[in-house]
């Protein structure tokens, strides 16, 4: 019985070992530091590793990188978008002294550890999520509020003439910042197009999908009056359409208009078989082609970016058309890009920004 | 526990008491209280929304806390030994993902299952052994495992949701039969089962037994640590399943899979009546409490309840139902 005891405890202990040295040593192969003069080690923050979003950001990165040959990528994220984690990371590549940090933050206390970064005279880029009051040097990134008035513009267009909305919000975790920019934009754009309209209710999903199902058709069901559904962040989207029996079938009847933020491989189809009237993404691959461009070029070449840096915005739509000053393309094109991965970028200098 | 015993047989009692006994012995059980709670919700809910009580809001929000409920119900075992099981969401999450992985990569739904099932077992037997016969604590344990089973689910997964499921795999998740969707169905199954094995078999006696004073199980030759690996095993399995139907459901394997469902499911099974403390609890129990917090979801929903609200109102009316099941336990002190 003890002996059994003691012999799991020390076959614990070289299995743990082993898996340890294991992931140290893949650890190792990503970080491929070089100490040529001149070559430029890059740390990358993202918010989280579970996200497809990332890592066409993680690509973008990459890409950049290796066509301007002197520099180097570590690209890491907390498990769980964990914001002490990220914290730790950034005091972490501040005492490796890389550098330049890229920064997708996940809230007040990453800002701080941004600002730490800066004093230690390490430019600082922030990308997809920003501080604004920090002293970071630039803010790569989509417009949120500019994305919530496109998917307005899209609802507003789809709706002329229909009377009355009683709109639903869908949203991801209750107050945060850039998802009530979305809805913000969203509702000036209705207000601009001259749309009646009243929120009904601001359904949240805590980011998990299951729930995001759950309160889609809960909401639609409890109250029969809601004519149209926003949905700040792509959960319910994510899911397959048998999900949405609800939804689908107040869609069908015409009983029902959806707008949805994002542009995810698995959202795509919800606009090809009607159910969504069009997708309002980021340009995830120009988060990380353009963080680079940009960290490189203030690092490098010492050049002044003003301090937010759009990439724009993927707008998908059944035809293509013009939303706002954005062309939107169809899913058939999107679904084109996200299978081949060949999501293209210009870099973006100072003097294209004006 | 001991009270239900005692009163469930009194030798030589006129029929038409049966009945009353039957009651008493129900009233006096620990899931009478979450079962009021449940039913004085769902009346409430009934008047305030017409949409409540039809067919489709039913059968919809038992499906949507069917998950938990079969998870919370391996669970239930894992508490009434007295242990704990932190890593049940990781556990789902990667039964989940394995499963999608495999039919996604054309391998057809009976290996897929199967590589779910093989993951709460392996997983089940991992912590099991750590804690029976590693001698270490169930909650340090679990805490790692739930860390590296998620580890493992990224890796899985590479971060991108998985689609494309085999049609009969979908099935588990969404199919119907007799309008009745199949994971509300192998829930009902696991719970007959389940309070079979509680009930009638050595294991569930057993197990009680452990729960209630594990030196004196010891002591009077009961194969403590046969038991405890077991019970672990059972908690894997269950989650796993959990988590398959889950992914199934949703048609999608993804990296946050069952992330933070330990929580759901150690309360369900908590809430429905599983005694932390050990040696109490039934897989009725388990279905209740995730029952109870399934309508309440439903519910808040359905009235509009604001979003900045609805965690408050979900808090109160858990240790309500707690509350209740102590006003019911306190008449018997």
């Amino acid at each position: 019985m003890s002996s059994c005891r003691w012999f799991i405890r020390f076959a614990l202990v070289p299995v743990l070992s082993a898996l340890l040295g294991v992931s140290a040593f893949a650890g190792g192969q990503n970080e491929a530091a070089s100490s040529k003069p001149g070559f430029l080690n890059f740390a990358v923050v993202a918010k989280s590793l579970n996200n497809p979003a990332f890592q066409v950001a993680e690509k973008g990165a990459n890409d950049r990188a290796a066509e301007l040959g002197d520099v180097g990528i570590t690209w890491t994220a907390p498990t769980n978008a964990d914001a002490a984690e990220e914290v730790q990371m950034i005091e972490g590549f501040i005492a490796k002294h890389v550098d330049g940090i890229l920064v997708d933050s996940l809230g007040p206390s990453a800002c701080g550890a941004v600002n730490e970064a800066i004093k230690a005279g390490i430019p600082v880029v922030m990308w997809d999520s920003d501080c604004p009051d920090s002293e970071r040097n630039a803010y790569v990134g989509s417009d949120n509020f500019k994305g919530g008035y496109a998917a307005g513009l899209l609802y507003a267009k789809a709706v002329q003439g229909k009377g009355q909305q009683n709109v639903a919000i869908l949203t991801g975790t209750p107050g945060a910042s850039n998802l009530q920019q979305r809805d913000q934009g969203f509702t000036k754009a209705l207000d601009d197009q001259q749309i009646p309209y009243k929120i009904v209710t601001t359904v949240p999903c805590y980011e998990d999908l299951a729930k995001s199902v759950t309160a889609v058709e809960d909401t639609l069901r409890g109250n029969p009056s809601i004519n149209g559904f926003f949905f700040d962040g792509p959960w319910s989207l994510l899911v397959d359409p048998s999900n949405l029996p609800v939804m689908t079938s107040k869609v069908q009847s015409g009983a029902l208009t959806v707008v949805s933020f994002d542009t995810l491989p698995p959202e795509i189809q919800y606009v090809t078989n009607g159910s969504v009237i069009g997708l309002v993404g980021q340009t995830y691959y120009g988060w990380g082609y353009q963080g680079i461009q940009v960290l490189y070029q203030i690092v490098k070449n010492h050049l002044k970016y003003p301090k937010f840096v759009n990439t724009g915005l993927g707008i998908v739509t059944p035809q293509p058309e013009m939303v706002g000053d954005q062309q939107s393309i169809t899913p058939q094109a999107m679904n084109q890009l996200w299978s081949s991965f060949s999501f293209k970028e210009k870099p973006l200098l100072p003097q294209d920004l004006h | 526990m001991s009270d239900e015993r005692r009163d469930a047989t009194v030798p030589g009692a006129p029929r038409r008491r049966t009945a009353l006994l039957a009651f008493e012995r129900f009233y006096r059980s620990s899931e009478a209280g979450t079962l009021a709670a449940v039913v004085l919700l769902m009346v409430l809910l009934t008047f305030a929304n017409n949409q409540f009580l039809t067919r489709d809001n039913l059968i919809f929000t038992a499906r949507s806390f069917s998950f938990i409920a079969i998870a919370a119900m391996g669970a239930c075992f894992v508490i009434i030994v007295g242990g704990i099981d932190l890593s049940v969401g990781s556990v789902m999450g990667l039964a989940g993902v394995v499963a999608a992985f495999l039919s996604s990569h054309g391998y057809g739904t009976i290996p897929s299952v199967v590589g779910a099932l093989l993951v709460g077992t392996v997983s089940g037997l991992l912590n099991g052994l750590l804690i029976a016969k590693g001698g270490l604590a169930p909650f340090i344990v679990t805490l790692g495992t739930l860390s590296i089973f998620r580890s493992f689910v990224y890796i899985v997964t590479g971060g991108f949701p998985m689609q494309g499921f085999g049609p009969s795999l979908l099935w588990l998740g969404q199919g119907f039969f007799i309008g009745i969707p199949m994971p509300v169905w192998i829930m009902v199954v696991f719970w007959i089962l389940l309070t079979f094995v509680l009930r009638r078999m050595r294991l569930g006696w057993y197990a009680y037994s452990i729960g209630g004073n594990e030196e004196a199980a010891r002591l009077s030759g009961l194969p403590v640590d046969r038991v405890k690996v077991l019970v672990y095993v059972i908690a894997g399995l269950m989650g796993a399943i959990g988590g398959l139907l889950l992914v199934a459901r949703l048609g999608v394997g993804e990296s946050t899979a069952g992330l933070g469902y330990e929580l759901n499911v150690i309360a369900a099974a908590v809430i429905g009546g599983v005694s932390l403390k050990g040696g109490q609890g039934s897989a009725f129990s388990a279905v209740l409490g995730a029952a109870l917090i399934g309508v309440l979801n439903n519910g808040l929903v359905l009235l509009g309840v604001g979003e900045y609200l609805q965690q408050l109102v979900i808090g109160a009316v858990i240790i309500l139902a707690v509350s209740i099941d102590r006003i019911r336990a306190k008449n018997f002190a």
